[in-house]
């Protein structure tokens, strides 16, 4: 064994998460090597130290916390409100228009490769299920009736430069669009106005075309709950810049 | 059982949420503590977990451990306001990529004694201090491990990323804290560690 290794193993020693193998390989080279065992002991006082840095939080804190949270209307569980398309969830791949939203045309670059990349994503999350193909979500176009009833707007039209993913399966995500007046970024989309999804755990990936300046909402309302990994420079986006948010929930 | 303390808060039950602060309250401020480093800010960060935990009981799901989904608000929390914080001072703040968790550490200093003993004021400073230099992603990694006493899979959960992840990422952070305490302690004559592999290399 390299000391390079044994570091990896000192490490899993002091949190017991070594197998007994690994513990006895260790063990070997720590018995001759007098560096690493010099590290070993580094590394405990270190662990001691740390843990010796735990403090008792301020008296106040707790009187502090429970005021605001006084302060606050009581939690509830937010309506659920179902977007025509679900009932289509069994499909494996559901591409939700919303209100008068769109879906991508097929025949566009930027859909193809968003509907490519659901794929990939549902076939590392979803193994048990069908693989989908890409004519699959068609289908829910057509059955949506709200679906492609507008046109798009012209910047809607564009390559779709950013996408947005959460990084681990979506336990549950409300999507609230258009009646939160408290995100002006929202509003600018009018015809999202009012719309409500909430994906609630069924299992599926949930693909949105929607502007920057909504993705960005979104991810700041979520971020605490769910990671979100983003290609592209969203940050910079200009607002009306249309981004795929891919939802993968499972 | 935080599971009924859950269900009651989750219906306003904001006696039973009292109950889940008073457990949550201290690992929950050592967590801010420890990401941001002063205590003003562990506080408010402390209660904008609990608020946040609050209006979201909602949608918190039973199927999850309450105690992981709070680390987790709170994690986010503290890397969001470090980021801020990062944009005001413009210091590096991440790993470059989360590949790096994979690279093979760096060959030990050897030549780098064991420290000595830790015991006063002045030794707890300088662990606080070597903790704190260390990238967010590695310092909240063992600030869970050690502090917290989580297992890699919860810590995994916690931060999202993969048990193996998490145990290079451990690794990595007690070794990166070894050097910094190092430097800390003054001991900058010791050669460092490219310096020892190129001695390595080169000798007969």
């Amino acid at each position: 064994m390299t000391c390079e290794e044994a570091l990896v193993l000192l490490s899993g020693h002091l949190d017991g998460a070594n197998t007994p193998e690994e513990e006895a390989r260790l063990e070997a080279h720590l018995a001759r090597c007098p560096d690493c065992r010099r590290i070993l002991d580094a590394y405990t006082a270190m662990d001691q130290g740390i843990l010796e840095l735990s403090e008792e939080p301020p008296a106040q804190l707790h009187d502090r916390i429970m005021a605001a949270v006084a302060a606050e209307p009581k939690p509830s569980r937010r309506r659920r409100v179902r977007p025509a398309v679900m009932g289509l969830a069994a499909a494996a791949v559901l591409c939700l228009a919303l209100g008068l939203g769109y879906l991508p045309r097929q025949t566009e670059d930027p859909a193809q490769s968003a509907v490519a990349r659901v794929n990939n994503t549902l076939a590392d999350a979803l193994p048990v299920q069908e693989e989908p193909s890409t004519q699959e979500a068609a289908p829910a176009q057509e059955e949506s009736p709200e679906a492609a009833t507008r046109e798009l707007p012209s910047s809607a039209a564009a390559p779709a430069t950013f996408s947005v993913e959460p990084e681990a399966a979506a336990e549950s995500l409300l999507v609230e669009l258009g009646d939160n007046a408290a995100s002006p970024a929202v509003e600018t989309i009018p015809q999202l106005e009012g719309q409500t999804v909430e994906i609630d755990g069924t299992c599926g990936v949930y693909h949105f075309t929607l502007d920057a300046a909504t993705v960005r909402q979104i991810i700041a309302d979520y971020s605490e709950l769910y990671g979100f990994r983003t290609h592209g420079d969203l940050e910079n986006a200009a607002d009306d810049t249309p981004c795929d948010l891919v939802i993968v929930c499972g | 059982m935080d599971t009924e303390l859950v269900r009651k808060a989750a219906a306003g039950d904001s006696d039973a949420f009292e109950q889940l602060v008073l457990s949550y309250e201290k690992p929950i401020y050592n967590l801010c503590l420890r990401m941001c480093g002063n205590a003003d800010d562990a506080m408010d960060l402390t209660q904008e977990t609990f608020l946040k935990a609050w209006r979201s009981l909602g949608s918190f799901r039973a199927d999850a451990a309450f105690s992981t989904w709070l680390y987790r608000l709170c994690s986010n929390l503290c890397i969001d306001h470090l980021r801020r914080e990062q944009k005001r001072k413009v210091l590096p703040l991440h790993v470059e990529d989360s590949d790096g968790d994979g690279r093979p550490l760096d060959v030990p200093d050897p030549a780098a004694g064991p420290e000595e003993r830790l015991s006063a004021q002045e030794d707890r400073q300088r662990v606080a201090d070597a903790l704190q230099s260390l990238e967010p992603e590695y310092r909240e990694a063992l600030t869970l491990r050690v502090i917290h006493d989580l297992s890699y899979a919860d810590i995994a959960a916690v931060l999202q990323v993969r048990e193996g992840t998490v145990k290079s990422r451990i690794a990595r952070a007690r070794e990166k804290m070894r050097e910094a305490m190092q430097k800390l302690g003054n001991k900058s004559t010791a050669p460092s560690s490219k310096q020892m592999r190129h001695e390595r290399r080169d000798a007969p």
